[in-house]
């Protein structure tokens, strides 16, 4: 089944400044298709619209034009975001809460049952290891503790889908590890994950299929077999090169 | 509904954990005792003094908090991102806006009701016996804050910048006061025109005047009208949550 | 925009509407709306003319009333000029404002009262002290009448107001026994000014009405700490010595 269909997907940003309309555009005819149960790698350069695609997804930016669908139903859809789980690429939670608040809060408006919230929640914070530090407030939590209880509110209402923009952004090595674990583990679960980056050494260990994205439009999709055999840098380097 | 009132209470935390909330209730319960000690040059009226200067410096600090967190309530989630982890749930976009806005309100009225019981303390150690009129002095009270925490809101999303935000919501506590005195330039009015633009001035201006109890204390005035100003208050509050939804809704993040 | 948003809003507004052509026609506004630009409505006092407009403008005048007051207390509870003698009778040594003087001119006091009921009408304190200080303590009986007349025309409901002036009035034609009649009416109600008290019983004691006066003097002594207490623990000594000559 096709987990997130995008037709013809187009979004320009319009800005009116001292009476003239400033035109840039996010997206550009993005058309793709993401099986169910894959990890769907959306590569590009810093501005090439990756963010853009996954918050018109999400429902944060209206489209120009196009269409997108979750499991078949059209968005907008507030209630189909259910099946979403999405990690921002800089978390940021309020920091006058404890993870816990925070947690049973997402809980409440994900609608996971009152009667398994408390269990969730101590689920998800054994796996993203935060159980010991979860009644602390946020004001204390570093960089990597906060992405950690970024990628444990994804999870509580334990969504198909996984949207995760920037995935290793600002991590050190041991976190980046820790998170390509992760996202193993979660395939393993049959879990379908999108997720954005332009670190390419990552999205190569964990991807099953890759988007090259440039300047709004998406270049190429390029498969783990076609990587195997040629190295995935030089297919994107290649792939923006011909462009320019 | 749950979910409503879930980011009421996720607001309400968020509002009593900050140290704005405290400072602001703490002075205001300072400035209490200060006017027991000052009220002895009031001579025979101190208790007058205690009572008005009490319930307008209880007011004033609840406009300053619903003031400045009602602009920067919505504002502040959006240009720290901690918005989308709310908008990417399965609610509609009205239940974030309805939900802070009820977070906003309690939080506010916790706040007075902290300072009225402290006040009434204060009146009675002074021999205040309770009067019906300082009752709906509160509850007026609490309407206009209800009032002035809409249109805080409003102005968050209309202007998209928290000092013009103030400035607006502040100007239309001030001239929601000045209604009274808006009737009677129309009245001076000549020019047809000036009088019809002051006339659909004065309608769009919360009166708020109708809430102003606490200044109408020794004037005998029957409460008869009460209930009808009261809906008044909950139907100019609806309409401007419901202009903030639809600009909420317009909204790109 | 949906169909319900729309129909939600529209509903809000004619509720809005409805309520408030009610309010309009059914709200009275207790204070009146005058016109400051005409000179009769000018407020009293120059210098707290910008004060008192701020106090009407943030819907604060009972408040800005209340600040007015202490500043009429001050006034009046402040000597004069602090080197002069006060030009009265009185017994040498400490001189209490208020009571059987109230001494020197304080040529404002109507102003400043005049300021404090225009800012709140309903300070009826404000009328009865005011009125009771000019014409008993002042001597300027049209000046206590002026500050009662408009008290009468602001609350015409308030009886008290026309009780004052009758005893003013009487205090102007000489008819003291009168004027006694209707102080001790006066002096009966709860919310009477202690000066009040104090000047009916500084009367009694002038009309040499000894066990009158005393037993006010000892009323007011025993409402414990007031601005009163030490001269009327005075006054129960004389008045005590008085009787104690006369018997």
């Amino acid at each position: 089944m096709i987990a997130i269909k995008i037709e013809n997907l187009t979004k320009i940003y319009r800005r009116r400044h001292l009476g003239k309309l400033y035109k840039t555009v996010g997206v550009k005819n993005l058309n793709l298709e993401i099986q169910e149960g894959e990890i769907f790698g959306l590569l590009g350069l810093n501005g090439s619209g990756k963010t853009t695609t996954i918050k018109l997804i999400l429902g944060l930016l209206f489209p120009t034009e196009g269409k997108i669908s979750i499991f078949g139903k059209l968005l907008p859809d507030r209630i189909v975001l259910n099946l979403v789980g999405y990690l921002p690429e800089i978390p940021y939670f309020h920091k006058f809460l404890t993870a816990k608040e925070v947690l049973r809060f997402y809980c409440n408006l994900s609608g996971v049952d009152k009667s398994i919230q408390e269990k969730t929640i101590d689920e998800v914070l054994n796996i993203v290891n935060l159980f010991n530090d979860s009644n602390k407030r946020i004001s204390e939590y570093s960089k990597g503790m906060m992405q950690r209880l970024a990628i444990a509110q994804s999870l509580l209402h334990n969504p198909p889908i996984l949207i995760f923009d920037e995935l290793v952004s600002g991590l050190d090595p041991l976190g980046i590890r820790e998170m390509r674990n992760f996202v193993l583990n979660l395939k393993e679960k049959g879990k379908t994950v999108f997720f954005s980056s332009h670190l390419i050494s990552e999205v190569e260990k964990v991807c099953d299929r890759v988007g090259i994205l440039h300047k709004g439009s998406l270049l190429k999709i390029v498969e783990q077999k076609d990587w195997q055999n040629k190295n995935l840098e030089e297919i994107f380097i290649e792939t923006i090169n011909t462009v320019q | 509904m749950k979910k409503i009132l879930s980011i009421a209470v996720y607001t309400l935390r968020q509002n009593i954990r900050n140290r704005i909330y405290y400072i602001l209730v703490f002075f205001a319960t300072v400035l209490i005792f200060v006017y027991f000690l000052l009220s002895v040059l009031g001579g025979e009226e101190s208790l007058r003094i205690i009572l008005d200067f009490g319930l307008t410096t209880i007011e004033f600090f609840a406009l300053l908090l619903v003031i400045f967190s009602g602009v920067s309530l919505i504002l502040e989630e959006i240009e720290s991102k901690t918005v989308y982890l709310v908008l990417v749930r399965p609610i509609p976009k009205w239940y974030y806006i309805i939900g802070r806005y009820f977070g906003l309100v309690l939080s506010t009225y916790i706040g007075m009701i902290i300072m009225y019981l402290i006040h009434c303390a204060v009146l009675f150690c002074k021999g205040w016996s309770f009067d019906i009129n300082y009752l709906y002095s509160v509850i007026s009270s609490f309407m206009k804050i209800a009032i002035i925490g809409s249109l805080a809101v409003f102005f968050s999303l209309f202007s998209t910048s928290s000092a013009s935000s103030l400035v607006f919501t502040f100007f239309l506590w001030l001239l929601g006061h000045f209604t009274s005195e808006i009737k009677f330039l129309i009245k001076k009015a000549g020019a047809p025109l000036l009088k019809i633009l002051l006339e659909i001035f004065y309608f769009i201006i919360p009166n708020l005047q109708y809430f102003n109890w606490r200044d109408f204390l020794g004037s005998g005035l029957a409460p008869s009208w009460l209930l009808i100003a009261f809906l008044y208050g909950a139907s100019y509050c609806l309409i401007f949550l419901i202009l903030s939804i639809i600009l909420f809704n317009k909204k790109e993040f | 925009m949906k169909w319900s948003t729309y129909f939600l809003l529209i509903f809000s507004f004619c509720i809005n509407l409805g309520t408030y052509l009610y309010l309009e026609k059914n709200f009275v506004y207790p204070f009146k709306i005058v016109d400051i630009s005409k000179p009769e409505n000018k407020l009293p006092v120059e210098k707290y003319i910008l004060l008192d407009l701020t106090g009407i403008v943030f819907g604060v005048r009972r408040i800005s009333s209340d600040i007015a007051w202490i500043q009429v207390l001050q006034y009046y509870g402040s000597p004069e000029d602090e080197n002069e003698e006060y030009n009265h009778e009185h017994k040498e040594g400490h001189c209490h404002h208020g009571i059987n003087f109230g001494g020197g001119k304080y040529y404002d006091l109507l102003k400043l009262c005049q300021r404090t009921i225009r800012l709140d009408p309903y300070f009826y304190y404000a009328y009865l002290y005011g009125s009771a200080s000019l014409a008993w303590n002042l001597n300027r009986d049209d000046e206590g009448i002026k500050l009662l007349d408009e008290g009468i025309k602001n609350c015409p409901k308030y009886w008290q107001f026309y009780l004052y002036k009758m005893a003013i009035i009487y205090k102007k034609l000489d008819k003291y026994k009168e004027m006694v009649h209707l102080l001790e009416k006066v002096i009966k109600e709860q919310n009477c000014p202690l000066m009040v008290k104090a000047i009916l019983a500084n009367i009694y004691k002038r009309l040499g009405e000894y066990q009158k006066s005393l037993e006010l003097w000892t009323e007011i002594y025993n409402l414990g700490m007031s601005e009163y207490y030490f001269f009327a623990k005075e006054q129960i000594a004389e008045i005590k010595n008085l009787l104690s000559n006369y018997r």
